[in-house]
């Protein structure tokens, strides 16, 4: 199969692998013979045939929680969300990395593949192998399977993790230095160039869709001089990654990053001594910070006129407070159509602030308290399906949770489970070893599992999240 | 260990690479003026494509990637120029050069559709204040997976971020001493799962097809019009004057922006946005009126006024109502501007609409419309009296009563027409005067006016007319329209004049009168009441016999067809 990948093709690829899932889901309780089965089986077959035409083999291969088409990733969505994780789950079970489907398959084979790989008798290490030999005794020659090397896997992630930061870390930093310029020439009323930033937002957004882990743990730093800017750069990521999470393409999160990363501009005319005032606001200082969303839009329109780009950050400048229910500011006279651009910026702002340590709010919440404060305004400040799919997004142990394992370990959440049903099962890397000494310890996976006599039994378990500003601990570090 | 000397570059594969090169560029720079000129299903431009891919093609098999280094007016493959153009206009090198792009490469694989794209993007003009996409973004926005490009980075990302903290010793102790409790660690052991903080959300299908629905009315909003939406509430909600005023200076930028791009629509929602406020009653201090007022002033400047003839002009797809929209908006101020747009519009039925304004606009301001009425252009001076003919009213037709000399024949038949149309009772003076124009055309219509006005103060002067000398040398044609005058006034006087004519007879000048009769008995038909009607009947039965031809052929509706064949041989 060429690299070449058509969109069109890509969709249909898609589609295909959702039905996929569908399919297995149904052989798992009814038997080929059942009508029931027959339908998704002939749409899987119908869809799988017609991308052989135009593909040739067709090859689906399980990398890192993610799956690919040929050389092309499948972005998740969330519609295919449920049904691509539910396939990575099983892909793992029976220990297969990659599935080809060659050009002269049959359908009757195809059929007994379905049933092979949907039976649940097969677990633990010898899985793949016993999988193998069925489909060999069945006489399935046109499926060929190939293992899921988990090891190989691992080392691989450890470097993946390594190489990502870096580009992460290049990325974020040039964010910055972007929001400082633009913000700088407001200030100066200097001419308002925004390519460079747009650029620095597509890197992220190419970052984002091969692995956001690197990029979210990225929001963890905090940089007190600069609280804006910081600010901007992490609710940028925020939005993108629940854009992604929403199925916007490469233009759409360029956009809502773009308008993320714009949302405080208002905020260049307001003056710093007050942003940064070390006290508490008085009603006069909130008059006037409550100011800077109509500011921004004021600034961006001014400055750049209504093209594309500048609508949809004014957008997110003049909403990201309005708030659900528009009991937020500005004050509205009439009903407002909230645009989803603002309600995603409003979500990813409000979890930036709450998770950071501001000037006038010196003591940040921990991210799941972060959320659990944001659920319990959900429907009015929030937008309350988005704000379950932001929480999906973060996980129950976000990016840069501390948790105590049952080992005794100590360890930092660097990636979350993409499986939601595994959810409380993220990737941490251990900072603290069972002795209680700090560690550059190993990057692991709380859903790995033992074999043998401890088959079924996970090797860590969260005992409970610890508040990482207690302890003076700047998890950024794990990040950077 | 591998021995051999190291491979020297062949200098005919070189060259032949580079030949290759050069006339691939050659071919992907005519077929991008290609494409453009010619309608994808035109046979030229898909032969041409179909050349440039099968070039491509065998220049990648050939030689692989096709890497072209980009200076800004040439393009460059192993150091050597391939490709160079002096001009900045339709030069590819220098855009991408001006966006940024020092590298292009086209990889091994490429399809034919991905070329297409690629040349479709690189001929796509942009109006830079409307999208701001360059060119890099567009490449970025379509991740070609044959063709990339290296994008100069000029952005510092070093000594930005700070430095994250080295955790203490003592605090890591000490939280290790908090945090772990033997009771708890075991509690967790084993399969069972901890209490989550949080829980995670699957979301219903109902709830993911809520989610697509509004993605996709997402997809539909029209950004725009949000966009004034959201100036409009801006400026309702402001409180300070001076922000006020400089949010009315962004809507006044964004309307001359609308009209230059001949979208009178945008231009009009801004400028109602604004309007509105003559009316908040949260604006009603002076400062903020003021300032309306202001910005209003100015969007009928005739500087403004002048760019909407522009784009008018210039874009034929601008909808009239939307231009009556946009005019309705602007105050009496810009009466005197806006008269101004019936000498630059080149549409008539945009002249037609803006007098439609004027004519609503002016109502109460009708000495507005009235100054402009001795401009030097008459088809201004036109366009004009129809705009008084709408407002109407015995001063309308005070202001129209010089027009009557006016030296322009197509002003004076606007001014009947308008007469005509005005129910004032001082036009029937004017339609009168209109009666000694010296073009027949004028008269004509003055008398079929008149007619139509039924008034008995036009018996006197038409009777006198016909009694004129002069009335004999006029054509017959409109001997008959001053008889048809009279009729239609309908009034006792005009049939008694009829009726004098009809049987009057003399051996004076004989001819003449037999004509009067004639021309006397079509009126009466012409009249065709019941007395007039029976005077014929009369005239039919009795013993002259001129005056029962006459009546005859009046009775018979053939009296004026005969009259003018007679007139002819």
């Amino acid at each position: 199969m060429t690299a070449a990948i058509d969109q069109e093709l890509l969709q249909k690829g898609k589609a295909w692998v959702n039905q996929c899932s569908i399919l297995l889901r149904t052989a798992q309780i009814h038997d080929p013979s059942n009508v029931a089965f027959e339908q998704p089986f002939e749409l899987f077959q119908q869809q799988l045939y017609g991308l052989q035409r135009q593909w040739g083999e067709l090859s689906l291969r399980l990398e890192r929680d993610a799956l690919f088409l040929g050389e092309a990733k499948l972005k998740m969505d969330i519609d295919t969300y449920a049904n691509f994780t539910y396939l990575i789950d099983e892909m793992k079970r029976h220990h297969v990395g990659l599935i080809t489907f060659h050009g002269s398959l049959r359908s009757d084979e195809l059929v007994k593949f379905v049933c092979l790989f949907a039976s649940q008798e097969r677990k633990g290490e010898w899985a793949f192998g016993e999988f193998e030999q069925q489909l060999k005794r069945a006489g399935v020659v046109n499926v060929a399977v190939e293992e899921y090397r988990k090891d190989q896997e691992k080392e691989s992630l450890e470097e993946m993790i390594k190489d990502r930061k870096g580009m992460a870390k290049q990325a974020y930093a040039k964010a910055f230095a972007a929001v400082s310029e633009v913000m700088n020439n407001v200030k100066v009323g200097q001419t308002l160039h925004l390519y460079r930033a747009r650029r620095v937002v597509q890197s992220m957004v190419d970052q984002l869709l091969q692995d956001e882990a690197a990029l979210v743990g990225l929001t963890t730093l905090r940089c007190h001089d600069e609280y804006t800017h910081n600010h901007t750069v992490n609710v940028c990521i925020l939005a993108m990654v629940l854009g992604q999470r929403l199925g916007y393409d490469r233009g759409m999160l360029s956009d809502l990053g773009m308008a993320a990363l714009f949302h405080d501009l208002g905020k260049a005319s307001i003056s710093h001594d007050l942003l940064n005032k070390p006290t508490d606001f008085t009603e006069e200082d909130w008059r006037i910070v409550r100011r800077h969303p109509v500011l921004g839009v004021k600034t961006i329109i001014k400055l750049k006129g209504p093209t594309e780009s500048a609508i949809k950050i004014s957008f997110g400048a003049f909403e990201h407070h309005l708030n659900y229910d528009l009991s937020g500011y500005p004050r509205l006279p009439r009903p407002w159509d909230l645009t989803l651009f603002g309600r995603v910026i409003g979500v990813a702002d409000c979890y930036d602030a709450l998770t950071s340590s501001r000037v006038y709010n010196r003591v940040p919440y921990s991210p799941e308290k972060a959320l659990k404060f944001m659920l319990a305004k959900s429907g009015k400040a929030f937008d309350p399906l988005l704000l379950k799919v932001f929480v999906n997004c973060l996980g129950i142990y976000p990016v840069g949770t501390v948790v105590l394992l049952d080992t005794g370990e100590f360890g930092v959440v660097m990636k979350v489970n993409a499986n939601l049903d595994k959810a409380d099962r993220p990737t941490v890397k251990i900072i603290v070893d069972e002795q209680g000494h700090a560690v550059d310890g190993d990057i692991v996976e709380l859903d790995e599992q033992g074999q043998g006599e401890k088959a079924g039994r996970y090797f860590r378990n969260i005992v409970k999240t610890v508040d990482p500003q207690a302890y003076g601990l700047d998890v950024s570090r794990y990040f950077l | 260990m591998d021995t051999r000397p190291p491979l020297q570059p062949d200098p005919d594969v070189d060259s032949q690479k580079l030949k290759a090169a050069r006339e691939l560029l050659l071919q992907f720079v005519k077929t991008a003026k290609t494409v453009r000129l010619y309608l994808a299903n035109n046979p030229v431009h898909q032969k041409f494509l179909t050349d440039l891919f099968e070039r491509f093609d065998l220049y990648l098999r050939a030689y692989g990637a096709l890497r072209l280094k980009i200076k800004q007016q040439a393009f460059l493959v192993d150091g050597q120029m391939i490709y160079e153009n002096e001009s900045r206009q339709d030069n590819l090198a220098f855009r991408c050069y001006v966006d940024g792009i020092s590298e292009l490469a086209f990889h091994e694989g490429l399809t034919q559709r991905e070329l297409v794209e690629f040349l479709d993007i690189m001929g796509s003009e942009q109006d830079p204040a409307l999208a701001d996409d360059d060119l890099v973004s567009l490449l970025w926005k379509r991740d070609f997976p044959h063709i990339s490009a290296v994008v100069v980075d000029d952005l510092p990302d070093a000594g930005i971020l700070p430095e994250a903290a080295q955790p203490k010793e003592e605090k890591l102790e000490e939280l290790v001493k908090r945090e772990t409790a033997a009771v708890e660690l075991a509690a967790v052991a084993g399969p069972k799962r901890p209490e989550m903080p949080l829980t995670v959300y699957k979301l219903t299908d109902e709830e993911i097809g809520r989610l697509k629905e509004q993605l996709a009315k997402e997809q539909q909003r029209d950004a725009v019009a949000q966009l004034l939406d959201m100036l409009g509430v801006m400026l309702e909600i402001e409180e300070d004057p001076v922000s006020f005023g400089e949010l009315l200076d962004i809507m006044g930028n964004l309307i001359g922006l609308f009209i230059e791009r001949g979208d009178l629509a945008k231009a009009a929602s801004c400028a109602e946005a604004a309007s509105r406020l003559c009316d908040h009653s949260a604006k009603n201090a002076p400062a903020f009126q003021g300032r309306v007022r202001e910005f209003l002033l100015r969007l009928g400047a005739p500087e403004s006024l002048q760019a909407l003839t522009v784009a008018f002009n210039r874009l034929k797809s601008i909808e009239v109502d939307q231009l009556t929209r946009y005019l309705q908006l602007l105050p009496p101020d810009a009466i005197a501007p806006m008269t101004e747009l019936l000498g630059t519009l080149n549409s008539l039925q945009a002249r037609k609409a803006v007098c439609d304004v004027l004519a609503q606009t002016a109502r109460d301001k009708i000495e507005l419309v009235a100054g402009r009425l001795r401009d030097d252009r008459w088809y201004i001076v036109r366009n004009l009296i129809y705009v008084m003919g709408r407002i109407g009213g015995p001063k309308a037709a005070d202001y129209l009563a010089p027009l009557v000399r006016h030296s322009e024949p197509r002003v004076r038949k606007e001014l009947v027409k308008t007469l005509d149309a005005m129910e004032a009772s001082n036009t029937v003076e004017l339609l009168l005067d209109l009666l000694r124009d010296r073009d027949g055309g004028v008269r004509v219509m003055a008398l079929r006016a008149l007619g139509r006005r039924k008034s008995a103060r036009a018996v006197a002067p038409l009777t006198a007319m016909i009694e004129e000398r002069q009335f004999r040398e006029k054509a017959l044609s409109e001997k008959l329209e001053v008889f048809a005058a009279l009729a239609a006034s309908g009034q006792a006087e005009s049939m008694a004049v009829l009726a004098r004519y009809l049987r009057g007879g003399s051996w004076w000048r004989r001819a003449e009168r037999e004509q009067l009769r004639w021309c006397a008995a079509y009126a009466l038909k012409q009249m065709g009441t019941p007395e007039a009607l029976a005077l014929l009947e009369e005239g039919s039965q009795g013993r002259n016999r001129s005056v029962q031809e006459a009546c005859l052929a009046a009775l018979r509706g053939t009296a004026r067809d005969l009259m003018l064949k007679q007139a002819r041989s």
